[in-house]
């Protein structure tokens, strides 16, 4: 567990305030974060859409939460669906559609914790359905989702928190503004990894579960025969629904990469990678990776699975962070406290209670959609570049490769009709 | 796990395209099980094989060898990978002619099977291969994978197989169709989209809209605002989106058509989410045209028209924006009044200021909060005078919330001018934590004038009643740094001396029963066998100076586990006391085989987290308590304090005898082992010192020794006499104790090289104290 507020924190904070950036609250201050004080008439509908792994765990979270009511949840398969719907109570509607959930004008804000290859559809239409959205990392499934789901998130005035936690952490945040303020010197490496991904899964295809609305669930992915790893947690194991373990926890180490090097809305400007892939089993996402990117200043990161966390090193030392891990060298980096010319990041009290403040604020929050896509677009690059076995040139103002139209292709993966983007 | 590399390969590839048909055969042979590394050296030959291995390999997608499935789909992901670099336009063209005669082959092939290859099409096929896919749109079967080929396809020709698909399309297709030449984005689609605004079929028509949006078709604008207004269906939800979506993009060539359309939408809207839409379009098309309404939106019913609105008008470049949100001031309810500050606080010049400043001693709370902050970020504010505003409203504010916004502004600027109306808060009792937080950055100006003394008296205050471990460990580093020596631990009353046993797997299951007798007191010198596992006691002396026992580095890094720790204290007399625990995460205490506290549940550590009411017997009184951790961070804390919060020093059972394998290391880099603890009296600064001592290198080499010299050394403890290392690491050992220092160079003699001691040496001494005086 971490500790409870730090100074630093609580500095944070106040330069937070004191910088101008907090935007006064549309709601009156006692319905801010003092949860039993908070009438229900002032508290923040939610719908929940994909009650299984994921979202049943931010379903078990909210529940408790008297600064939210939850009014539905939403799930194809009709199982997780009544268990979430039971869990709640018999206020809560249950739906098999997202769309009916994002017709109710009664709900203000979505969590989206589907398999990846919904979501930027589902956050697509609840933004124009003018919901506030809590969504997955890894944000999309492909490079080119990106704009178009930043620019709906925008047009309607959305908050969005993309659910890459590690922001919300402490320990990450240190690390990143020291590397962010000097005290490393000057950055030329960052090192990041997490394992390798699994080999295995049955190929055999079976009939779906009864209760799974097995079309619904693929929708814009191709079709393809039921296999029971496709549904559940090893759905992240197939190209047809994720990036594998590139994007599902690269959505964490390398959007901390990004925060440390301060390319957090842009990106790197050259990338290149080796990997490998299973020979047995379904699964058909990387195994291993070594892939390394370049960004504009000089700085390379280093993404191999035989790393964990990130380790950002400089001239004059380096700091390594992972979770519930922070090291440094020389050790007395960690006793730095930053002053007032430091870089000073965004500090959230929490992922969760984050977004609720945000809803209220209107502020953006600590991983906002620009940034959740910017932080997948690194892990679907390395996803590319392993692939393709060249050294690829990108644009991150323009979000194509450079001088190389077959990469280009993919950018975008069709989604399958009537489905669109 | 076996794994094979594939990309390092094509750099060392040997095997030109096109191998012969008998190796192909025997490869395709090796792919579908058997020996795996000959699979994997098989899929790599197979991707590097050309043409000729496509149909064999497809072949194995029509079988259910689910392994020679997964390999042969991996070797035709391969190719096409290796077929799409650029510059290999021949090997692509090869490629791609190969796997669309696969797909137009239906004869036994199965629909699954068709459309993977198509999808590997997809990622190589070009203009020359257009006719084939096109053919395929009027196959049921796989007409959807032809489609998603073609709005892969780049040129003009795979647009044009679509558009042609169009017209005579069922109602279903057309739909798909028509979000494929949405997704290629190619403008000159549009005419031929538009004529489908008209279709008899509601889901075609609401596909048409939305392709024309993204297409950018300005041009059908007003039909769509037609199809759109005073509709709920979602047709019409759909035609309101295509029509911000264009009003976005005329905004780019006609600011004032894209104003106007803005204008037009949020008149019109009922919805939320489309007025949100309208406003925050308009503030960046509109400039000064725009405020009228966006002042007017800050009477809107919705709470978040009213947060754009305000949002938009804060960034707006327009300088009319600052009169009106000045005027909007007057008539507003509280919770407006606040936003508008909000705003007026990002706007710059002279008026925004002015109201901001007034806004201060607004007769609202909520409303002087937002001007407090606001206040804070303006660039044209002076210190002095944000101070003085500060000093005159810390006393007046009514919550602890508007205190806090005042501390924080305070605790910035960290002006000694402060601490009167800080120390009279803290008279109060009011957000103790922050005001003692914001003391600390005024010490240090103190520091830095030369004002030792006020400044170490400000730390000292901090350490003492701070409570906030950072807080606390920020001032003792500033003591140390002035020179002050602080024992935070016995100052505060923690328990420094602790005996820990663990890390004992499981969690849940030690919350009800236990591991060790609870009571009576523990044999710290026996083995203990807890579940067939045998653990020792250790001794762990406290260094933290938030009194925290860190149980990640006392025992182990590890989830799910339980240790016990046990200190015993000595009370001069029978007293009551309070208990201060802090745990992460459950902790069980008991004291002198009595449960007096139990916290059960996952929680981050922090100093006194749980106080609880005891009784502490005159002479020896056994404390032991219970720490489970459930994941990441593991730690525990004790003070006692008398009953009114007043820190107890008592004396702590320390080990009596020798204590083996106990390094410790100190912040400084000095670590030292205890060979022999002794029972005299105390090594401390300033006292004339007697030792013996044998100095070594790392290597084990000699270089000095007091019995080579013929006698004691004696020297001043702490007056600099010596090196660094020795000042720290002979305070604190007791007369007759023996202790081994190892001395990083950094506190021996750095760089220097003296006499048989090269540059840069970590030192290792053995030292015995012999008398202090």
């Amino acid at each position: 567990m971490s500790t409870l507020l730090t100074r630093r924190q609580f500095l944070g904070r106040a330069a937070a305030v004191g910088a101008g950036l907090a935007f006064p609250s549309i709601v009156p201050a006692r319905a801010l974060g003092r949860q039993e004080k908070v009438p229900a008439s002032e508290r923040i509908t939610l719908g929940f859409i994909g009650v299984g792994g994921m979202g049943g765990g931010h379903l078990d979270a909210f529940r408790g939460d008297r600064q939210v009511e939850i009014l539905a949840v939403c799930d194809v398969y009709e199982p997780n669906r009544s268990a979430a719907q039971n869990r709640v109570g018999t206020q809560c509607a249950a739906y098999n559609d997202f769309r009916e959930l994002l017709d109710r004008k009664d709900i203000d804000a979505v969590v989206i914790a589907t398999p990846d290859h919904w979501h930027t559809r589902i956050a697509m239409s609840a933004a124009e359905a003018g919901k506030d959205i809590y969504c997955e990392k890894p944000l999309t499934l492909t490079i080119g989702e990106g704009r178009p789901l930043v620019n709906a998130v925008r047009r309607y005035g959305r908050v969005f928190q993309v659910g890459s936690q590690q922001r919300s952490d402490a320990n990450f945040r240190y690390a990143c503004e020291l590397v962010r303020s000097g005290k490393i010197g000057k950055l030329h490496t960052v090192r990041t990894g997490f394992g390798g991904g699994p080999q295995g899964g049955d190929p055999t295809p079976t009939d779906p579960p009864s209760g799974l609305d097995w079309s619904f669930y693929q929708g814009p992915a191709p079709v393809a025969p039921f296999q029971k790893d496709r549904f559940g947690f090893n759905f992240r194991w197939f190209s047809d629904y994720s990036g594998g373990i590139l994007t599902d926890w690269g959505a964490h180490h390398n959007d901390i990469a990004q925060w440390g090097t301060g390319y957090e809305l842009s990106g790197p400007t050259e990338v290149e990678g080796t990997g490998t892939f299973p020979t047995e089993g379904a699964f058909d996402t990387v195994l291993t990776y070594d892939i390394t990117y370049t960004y504009p200043n000089g700085v390379k990161l280093i993404c191999r699975n035989d790393q964990h966390g990130a380790k950002f090193e400089g001239t004059d030392g380096w700091v390594h962070v992972d979770r519930g891990f922070l090291e440094a060298s020389p050790k007395e980096l960690l006793e730095i406290k930053l002053g007032p010319n430091d870089v000073h990041l965004y500090e959230s009290p929490g992922h969760h209670q984050d977004w609720l403040n945000c809803i209220r604020s209107r502020q953006k929050p600590i991983c906002d959609v620009e940034i959740g896509v910017r932080s997948v677009t690194v892990c679907h690059l390395g996803n590319i570049a392993i692939r393709l076995g060249r050294k690829l040139q990108w644009d991150p103002a323009k979000e194509r490769f450079v001088g190389d139209e077959e990469a280009n292709r993919w950018l975008l993966r069709p989604y399958r009709a009537p489905w669109h983007l | 796990m076996k794994s094979w590399r594939i990309v390092a390969l094509l750099m060392v590839l040997t095997l030109p395209m096109g191998a012969r048909a008998q190796d192909v055969t025997a490869l395709v042979e090796a792919i579908k099980g058997g020996d795996a590394a000959a699979r994997q050296q098989a899929v790599e030959k197979l991707a590097q094989s050309g043409p000729a291995a496509i149909p064999p390999l497809v072949g194995l997608l029509y079988g259910e060898n689910w392994t020679a499935h997964r390999n042969a789909m991996q070797a035709l992901r391969e190719m096409v990978w290796r077929a799409s670099r650029p510059g290999a336009e021949a090997e692509r063209r090869e490629v791609a002619a190969a796997l669309l005669a696969q797909a137009q082959a239906s004869a036994g092939r199965t629909t699954t099977a068709r459309n993977a290859v198509l999808e590997l099409l997809s990622l190589v096929a070009g203009e020359e291969n257009v006719p084939g896919v096109a053919a395929l749109l009027k196959e049921n079967d796989v007409r959807e994978m032809a489609r998603f080929v073609l709005v892969r396809t780049p040129g003009k020709q795979a647009e044009a197989a679509l558009m042609a698909a169009l017209p005579n399309a069922e109602p279903e297709f057309q739909v798909a169709l028509l979000g494929g030449l949405a997704e290629r984005s190619d403008a000159s689609a549009a005419p031929t989209v538009r004529r489908l605004l008209n279709a008899p079929d509601p889901a075609v028509r609401a596909a048409a809209i939305e392709a024309l949006a993204r297409l950018g078709d300005t041009g059908a604008a007003e039909t769509i605002w037609q199809i759109g207004k005073n509709g709920s269906t979602p047709q019409a939800r759909a035609a309101r989106n295509a029509y911000v979506r264009l009003a976005e993009a005329a905004a780019q060539r006609r600011p004032s058509l894209a104003t106007a359309m803005f204008q037009r939408l949020y008149a019109e809207s009922s919805s939320t989410a489309e007025k949100c839409a309208a406003l925050t379009g308009l503030a960046k098309s509109g400039g000064a045209a725009a405020v009228p309404l966006l002042l007017q939106s800050l009477n809107a019913p919705e709470p978040q028209v009213r947060g754009i609105a305000a949002q938009a008008l804060a960034n707006s470049p327009a300088p009319e924006a600052t009169a009106g949100l000045i005027r909007a001031l007057k008539s507003a309810t509280p919770e407006t009044r606040a936003l508008l500050i909000g705003a007026l606080g990002r706007r710059s010049g002279p008026a925004a200021r002015a109201a901001v400043m007034a806004a201060a001693q607004d007769k609202d709370e909520g409303v002087r909060r937002a001007a407090f902050q606001a206040l804070a970020g303006r660039k044209d504010m002076p210190a002095e005078e944000l101070l003085a505003l500060y000093h005159r409203a810390l006393p007046a504010a009514q919550t602890d919330d508007e205190r806090r916004v005042i501390v924080a502004g305070i605790a910035r600027i960290g002006d000694p001018s402060s601490l009167p109306v800080l120390r009279a808060e803290l008279a109060q009792g009011h957000i103790k934590p922050e005001i003692l937080s914001a003391t600390l950055p005024i010490a240090d100006k103190l520091a830095q004038a030369g004002r030792k003394e006020e400044a170490i008296a400000l730390y000292r205050q901090a350490l003492e009643q701070g409570g906030d471990p950072s807080v606390v460990r920020e001032a003792a580093r500033k003591l140390r740094g002035l020179g002050v020596n602080v024992d935070v631990v016995s100052q505060l009353g923690f328990i420094g001396n602790w005996w820990v046993l663990g890390p004992i797997p499981g969690r849940d299951e030690w919350k009800e029963k236990d591991a060790v007798p609870t009571d009576a007191a523990p044999d710290t010198e026996a083995e203990m066998t807890v579940g067939g596992q045998s653990y020792r006691w250790k001794y762990v002396p406290l260094d933290d100076p938030s009194g925290m026992l860190d149980l990640e580095q006392a025992v182990a890094r590890r989830d799910n586990v339980a240790a016990y720790v046990y200190a015993e204290v000595n009370s001069p007399a029978e007293q009551d006391a309070l208990f201060k625990i802090g745990s992460d995460d459950d902790v069980v205490c008991w004291l002198n085989g009595q449960k007096v506290h139990q916290f059960l549940g996952d929680r981050g550590w922090n100093v006194d987290q749980d106080v609880v009411p005891v009784h502490l017997t005159a002479g020896p009184n056994r404390i032991l308590m219970k720490v489970l951790n459930g994941s990441a961070q593991w730690a525990c804390s004790l003070r006692i304090t008398d009953r009114n919060g007043v820190p107890l020093k008592l004396e702590q059972r320390k080990p009596a005898t020798a204590v083996k394998e106990q390094l410790v290391k100190t912040p400084s880099g000095l670590e030292y082992e205890d060979i022999v603890v002794g029972s005299g009296p105390e090594a401390q600064s300033g006292q004339q010192v007697s030792v013996h001592y044998a100095g070594t290198l790392q290597n084990g080499q000699k270089f000095d020794a007091s019995r080579d010299h013929g006698g004691p050394f004696e020297f001043t403890l702490g007056a600099g006499q010596v090196i660094k290392g020795w000042d720290e690491g002979v305070a604190g050992m007791r007369v007759g104790g023996k202790r081994k220092l190892i001395i990083p160079p950094s506190l021996g003699y750095g760089n220097r090289a003296i006499g048989p001691i090269p540059p840069n040496s970590t030192l290792v001494f053995e030292v015995e104290l012999l008398g202090v005086k």
